[in-house]
């Protein structure tokens, strides 16, 4: 019976969804940009690393599409191969940033008290720093790298999750069916779990879509700065490093991983507005 | 209103402490070893080992930090940078003005930009100005500065020849950095102000100005805009801070000698004790910035000082923001 009743609000939230025709083109380009970047084996012209210095800084063409790098390599093939690191590290950093920004979150709307005084006056602490300096002193102590770039840009965005998720938790704590849980006896864990986070839950897929969207830019912005992702491993914002040297003559060696970039981030950008809209309609703007 | 004032400095002291504490520890257990960075690579073991115990290197974890910010209250004693021995502090001061100018005049370009666009695209709702506002809007939110940088540089200076696209020389510098970051917050503004706009246009009281004859624009500017200016001006103030954390990534582009460039130059060459005291002093701005917020949107507003209780609004309408 329950089953069937949140089916039908997943159903109807669905076609809600699809009457956005934007929101569906944009998912289905962020389906095509994934997909290139699962199977970039297949998808690429060409390997990564398959130099050809005879073909270096081609301009687009038909052979090359977006034309060749300074080492004479398909920047096309590298678009689409970086498109696997920079989307990995963005969705790696925001599950590990969502996942600690709820357990926060929720531990300190529910709580309160020295809880939520303890975590909220840390977060404090990181909110007073700027989250691209955060992830930068994060990515200088941890050293580069993926795993820390990963490391550096979840822990910088978690006071920001852990924020949006205690404001919530706290209304929906103030609810009578949640007192009414507690006094048939039911644990605080199961409380929060089964009962006030499916309360939240829309707020936290808005926050956690468009949370992905700043990690790319995030990622970019540390790579592009040295501190992320080192070359030759291709990734969007390496790639916009490198050619920034060859900005005056070879313009489309930063153009097109931009464009990669800008195009996936606008697309995370109308999806979380569209399931915005569509979950949590009281939000819409 | 003064002890509000008092309240909140207060509750910045404790925050600044913890920031200096995170910030000391994260680059304290950074890699590299200060003496031998010092020192070159090719130093006798005895001279780094010396050179450590002149640094206080030995001592506990704690007993350093404690020196570190008795050095910063006392004496404004930042440290040496490793690389040139030269006063942290000097270093930094030296740089900060060229960051806040800059911040300065991103910040003149994004409300130049947005708010204008905001206003009109509220009064003409659903019309063609709107969505393509609307549209540029969303599109600049999703650009990342640097790469507008660029594009902005192989635009104006590369292919149109208008514009120089690095250093920081004269005015003609400012306009390209200016318009990049001015451009991505604009955004955010236009947004804020387009919203704000709406939920007030449709109140009585703007009805019964125009009941009254009052010209439309008039209205707009006088009854709608000043109502609608306190979340706007939240979106600016926050705005300014963040462009003082951004200025780090533009500033490379554009060869900006100004803070963050000394912050990356300062981490590629493991100068700690630069980078340490340059974020110390951003993480410091950045928490005045909002404070001055504060404090200006509680005199700007008279419900708030009434009711007391502008922490949790404001702190709510930051969530919204982001």
């Amino acid at each position: 019976m329950e089953e069937n009743r949140s089916f039908g609000r997943l159903r109807e939230a669905a076609y809600q969804f699809a009457r956005n025709r934007l929101a569906v083109v944009c998912l289905i380009l962020l389906l095509v940009i994934v997909f290139a970047a699962v199977f970039a084996d297949f998808v690429a012209p060409e390997g990564i690393d398959e130099q050809n210095i005879a073909q270096a800084l081609q301009p687009p063409g038909l052979k090359h599409w977006f034309g060749t790098d300074n080492y004479g390599r398909d920047i096309f093939s590298r678009v689409i191969y970086g498109g696997r690191i920079s989307l990995l590290v963005a969705l790696l950093s925001t599950a590990v940033s969502t996942l600690a920004g709820v357990m926060l979150g929720a531990a300190a709307g529910y709580y309160g008290g020295l809880v939520d005084n303890v975590i909220m006056r840390i977060m404090d602490v990181f909110m007073a720093i700027p989250s691209l300096l955060m992830a930068i002193v994060l990515a200088t102590s941890l050293g580069a790298g993926l795993r820390n770039t990963i490391l550096a840009i979840a822990i910088s965005s978690i006071p920001s999750f852990t924020r949006v998720v205690r404001a919530p938790v706290l209304s929906a704590k103030q609810n009578e069916y949640i007192e009414a849980c507690r006094a048939i006896g039911a644990r605080p864990l199961r409380l929060i779990v089964r009962h006030i986070l499916p309360n939240v839950m829309a707020i936290i897929i808005v926050q956690s879509t468009l949370g992905v969207a700043n990690a790319i830019i995030s990622v970019a912005s540390l790579s592009f700065l040295g501190l992320g992702v080192q070359p030759p491993t291709p990734e969007w914002g390496t790639m916009l490093s490198m050619g920034r040297s060859y900005i005056t003559k070879c313009s489309w060696m930063v153009t097109y991983p931009g464009l990669a970039i800008v195009v996936s981030v606008i697309c995370l950008n109308v999806l979380g507005d569209a399931l915005r809209d569509v979950l949590d309609p009281r939000l819409k703007q | 209103m003064i002890n509000y004032i008092l309240k909140r400095i207060g509750m910045m002291i404790p925050v600044l402490m913890g920031v200096s504490l995170l910030v000391f520890t994260l680059l304290h257990f950074a890699p590299g070893d200060p003496a031998r960075i010092m020192l070159g690579d090719d130093a006798p073991v005895e001279a780094i080992e010396a050179k450590r115990e002149e640094l206080g290197l030995k001592d506990p974890f704690i007993t350093q930090y404690v020196r570190y910010v008795t050095n910063i209250v006392t004496k404004g004693d930042f440290g040496n940078s490793f690389k040139s021995g030269q006063p942290v502090a000097k270093l930094i001061m030296e740089r900060y003005p060229t960051t806040l100018k800059m911040a300065g005049a991103c910040l003149v370009m994004m409300i130049v930009m947005g708010l204008p666009i905001g206003i009109v695209s509220a009064v003409k709702q659903y019309s063609l100005i709107d969505n393509l506002a609307v549209t540029i809007g969303l599109v600049a939110v999703s650009m990342p500065n640097f790469w507008l940088g660029m594009v902005l540089i192989i635009l104006f200076s590369v292919k149109l020849r208008l514009l120089p696209a690095s250093g920081f020389y004269g005015w003609k510098y400012w306009i390209l950095p200016a318009m990049t970051v001015g451009f991505s917050n604009a955004a955010g503004l236009l947004r804020t102000t387009r919203s704000s706009m709406l939920e007030c246009i449709r109140q009585d009281y703007v009805v019964t100005a125009r009941a009254k004859g009052q010209k439309e624009s008039y209205v707009i500017l006088h009854h709608v805009l000043r109502n609608a200016l306190l979340p706007i001006f939240t979106v600016v103030g926050i705005s300014f801070g963040i462009m003082l954390g951004g200025a780090i990534v533009t500033e490379q582009i554009f060869s900006i000698p100004g803070i963050g460039k000394l912050m990356i130059d300062s981490i590629n060459s493991r100068d700690y004790p630069v980078v340490q005291g340059a974020v110390l002093l951003v993480a410091f701005s950045f928490s005045i910035i909002n404070l001055s917020v504060d404090i200006l949107y509680s005199l700007i507003d008279p419900r708030i000082k009434i009711q007391g209780k502008k922490k949790e609004r404001k702190e709510e309408h930051k969530e919204v923001e982001a």
